[in-house]
């Protein structure tokens, strides 16, 4: 039926690759990412008819709702958050066999409960469904939920066939490298490796995946991707919003943990990694890990390779907008930095003598994630002198918003005398395929239900970067307030972190 | 000045509106979400000794100017009367200039962000989201009188690859310029000032400019520049007309004199 409804021209072009029976247990069934990204993801992928006919939703939590009630609930996520419209064909589809289990997380009745209704499933489909089990949950609830998967016999449930069951888990991995390894000891207590599927997100976004295809799919990229032609490399995820009603969370963790030790490390690995052998999961994961592995230890000390700020007030959109420790749930002495910013160095053959640039930050002066290529400057002086505006070649991947790519080139500006200009190449994805391209959770919830572990990390990936960042986190614990640095919000960072680059004269963009 | 005024947050997506409301109604716009053809940022300043007539007058060049060398162009307007206000306000306007043909069509796009004195310490930053990244910038500052209120945009002038400041109707014996600690940067050197003649010396703190009232037929400008300190990375200040810049041709109404620092 799927097939068949699919438009021929789609047929072996598209990533319907035949998810198997699938049972999809969401815990934190009732939280904000679920209504916000899980749900919708599922809504879409059914609308694609990317979905198998025996699929089935189940949510899990704490709150006693009934089947009904959790439908509505997730019918409503959908009309706010889905990027299509709610179709009845659709919804109704996918609410037939939409349920609810309500229970604790350390219950091991209720994982019991669980437990059968899976099996229920399996006996009305007429053969073995894959689960498939979503953990949105906070951390500290990650353990007790892994403990009583093993002990319902949920985690080696069809374990051996393909239909294994896998567990999907939203990060954070650990908050430094000892929570991190104790993480990934509960874990592999109850799970293959080939079981685990940690998510983030952004590696299902269009953009880096494209990373990928742009490097390696085009000729004329590789062959300059290396410390001879490449002057440095900027990635920068600011975000224009500040902590909002999530101060007590975002007091313990902070820029470092919540941006730049996770998405921002996987977007160094797939930048700047070897080419895998295969776009097999593992070829690609072994060639981050060697990456990653590659980063030098960082220099903590005065004019060292790290920077960190907390926002004062500022303006955002035109309105004044309050410092970090104005905002509610905030301690007025807080240390925790709401910036930061990284120079990395990566000692291998293609990357040493290249430094890379990595900043987050919150309240900065617009949403973006971008990683910017730029190129050494051309060598002799046939252009050179007043008349010669040259620019250096920047290729620039935009993750988000606007996704897409763009190139600097120097041209001739048209007229009888020979002038050069900087000028744009762009390629915009929204331009050149539509705007209404899938989001990066449909893409993964797919790719874990078909068992393609390529977008998720690995165990080791977590722990290495963890290994690379706990130091800077205990001498800045240690340090209190002392280096904290100070930004107005709406700016696009502080001074402190512009120090890092002025040993290279290089200057921060302003994406 | 024309345009519609929109929450600064929603410059973007008003803009795109705007641009779907004209090729809905049949008029030329370019294709929805995509890139306007442009060669450089154009910013045009405006110091409070702007009177509204001459600011139109003045934008009137400046669309002129993005008809023949398409640009993003941003309009900086000072409030006078801002009653302590801390804000920032914008408008938006959009034009294509339709040519002989349809790749004569030039679709240039203006922010105009208007801005209480509060605020000008956080304007650089509105600004910097409203420009197209790595194209050139080209910053006109238009009758600033006082120089310690241009001292306040030091990115616009690090980071552009020519100043213009137009002192048409500073008054006479007025400070135009001075920008302070601007440091040894060595890009300092590419950057362009205004003043009257060839001036070389040191430069490592800032520049003042003075005008003496003289001016030469044809263009305004300042007829001395002096240094405010000495010490490392000197700079030469070589004069570069506005037919020079713009391709040997003057665009209306601004009498303005550029020059170019060099080392």
């Amino acid at each position: 039926m799927a097939e068949t409804s699919r438009h021929p021209f789609l047929q072996g072009l598209s990533k319907h690759r035949g998810a198997p029976p699938t049972a999809v247990v969401i815990f934190g069934a009732s939280g904000d990412l679920t209504a916000r990204k899980l749900i919708p993801a599922v809504y879409n992928l059914a609308a694609d008819n990317l979905l198998p006919p025996d699929f089935h939703l189940s949510g899990y939590g704490r709150k006693e709702i009934s089947n009904d009630a959790f439908r509505d609930l997730a019918a409503e996520a959908i009309k706010e958050f889905s990027r299509r419209e709610l179709s009845d064909d659709v919804w109704d589809r996918i609410a037939a066999k939409t349920t609810y289990v309500a229970g604790g997380y350390d219950d091991p009745a209720a994982f019991d409960r669980l437990a059968a209704h899976l099996a229920q499933i399996d006996k009305e489909v007429g053969r073995d469904v894959q689960p498939l089990f979503y953990m949105s949950t906070p951390p500290s609830v990650f353990a007790p939920i892994l403990r009583n998967l093993g002990a319902s016999g949920l985690a080696e449930k069809h374990l051996g066939t393909s239909l294994h069951a896998k567990v999907i888990i939203e990060k954070p991995f650990g908050r430094d490298l000892e929570s991190a390894l104790k993480l990934n000891g509960t874990i592999r207590e109850v799970l293959q490796e080939h079981q685990v599927y940690r998510i983030d997100h952004y590696l299902g976004k269009e953009t880096v995946q494209d990373l990928l295809v742009q490097r390696f799919s085009n000729a004329i990229f590789e062959p300059l991707w290396n410390r001879n032609y490449i002057d440095n490399v900027q990635i920068t995820v600011s975000e224009e919003v500040g902590v909002g009603t999530r101060g007590g969370y975002y007091e313990q963790s902070g820029a470092l943990r919540d941006m730049i030790q996770n998405h921002t490390m996987q977007l160094v690995a797939l930048t700047a990694m070897e080419p895998p052998v295969s776009l097999d999961a593992e070829a690609i994961r072994d060639e981050k890990m060697k990456l990653l592995r590659a980063i030098q230890p960082l220099d903590l000390g005065p004019n060292g390779d790290v920077a960190r700020a907390q926002y004062a007030a500022g303006m955002i959109a035109g309105k004044p907008e309050p410092g970090y420790l104005e905002e509610a749930g905030i301690a007025a002495e807080s240390s925790t930095e709401t910036y930061a910013g990284i120079r990395l160095s990566i000692n291998n053959w293609r990357w040493q003598g290249v430094p890379f640039y990595l900043r987050s930050g919150k309240r900065m002066a617009r949403r973006v994630t971008e990683i910017a290529v730029q190129f050494k400057r051309p060598p002799g002086t046939l252009f050179a002198g007043g008349a010669f505006d040259l620019a250096a070649n920047t290729l620039s991947f935009q993750i988000q918003p606007d996704e897409g790519l763009s190139l600097v080139l120097n041209g001739k500006v048209p007229g009888l005398e020979t002038r050069t200009q900087p000028v744009k190449m762009n390629f915009s994805y929204s331009t050149t395929f539509g705007s209404n391209t899938p989001e990066a959770y449909e893409r993964l919830v797919l790719d874990a239900m078909i068992g393609d572990g390529t977008l998720f990390i690995r165990g080791d990936e977590a722990e290495t970067s963890w290994k690379l960042y706990t130091p800077l986190l205990e001498a800045w614990a240690e340090a209190g307030r002392e280096g904290m640095g100070s930004y107005a919000a709406g700016s696009w960072g502080p001074a402190n972190a512009d120090e890092l680059l002025v040993a290279r004269e290089h200057v921060w963009r302003k994406p | 000045m024309p345009g519609i005024e929109v929450p600064v947050g929603e410059i973007k997506h008003q803009l795109a509106r705007m641009w779907e409301n004209t090729a809905k109604s049949g008029g030329a716009a370019p294709a929805a979400n995509s890139v306007r053809a442009t060669q450089m940022n154009f910013v045009l300043h405006f110091g409070f000794a702007t009177a509204c007539q001459d600011a139109v007058t003045q934008f009137e060049t400046v669309k002129e100017f993005a008809h023949r060398y398409p640009c993003r162009v941003v309009v900086l307007c000072p409030l006078k009367d801002d009653g302590g206000a801390d804000e920032i306000r914008a408008t938006v306007y959009r034009e294509c200039f339709l040519g002989k043909s349809k790749s004569d069509t030039r679709c240039v796009e203006c922010v105009m962000l208007s801005y209480s004195m509060k605020s000008r310490l956080f304007l650089e930053n509105q600004v910097s989201i409203c420009l197209s990244t790595d194209l050139p910038l080209y910053y006109w500052a238009h009758l600033f009188s006082d120089s310690s209120r241009l001292a306040d945009y030091q990115f616009m002038l690090k980071h552009a690859k020519r100043v213009m400041f137009d002192p048409g109707l500073v008054p006479e014996g007025g400070d135009v310029v001075s920008v302070a600690a601007t440091g040894s940067d060595p890009r300092f050197g590419e950057r362009t000032f205004t003043a009257g003649a060839a001036v070389s010396g040191p430069v490592s703190v800032g520049i003042s400019a003075e005008s003496t009232g003289e001016r030469m037929a044809g263009d305004s400008y300042v007829s001395s520049c002096s240094l405010r300190s000495g010490g490392a990375g000197t700079v030469g200040l070589v004069e570069i007309t506005v037919g020079r810049l713009w391709g040997s041709e003057r665009f209306g109404g601004s009498r303005a004199t550029v020059r170019s620092g060099g080392k």
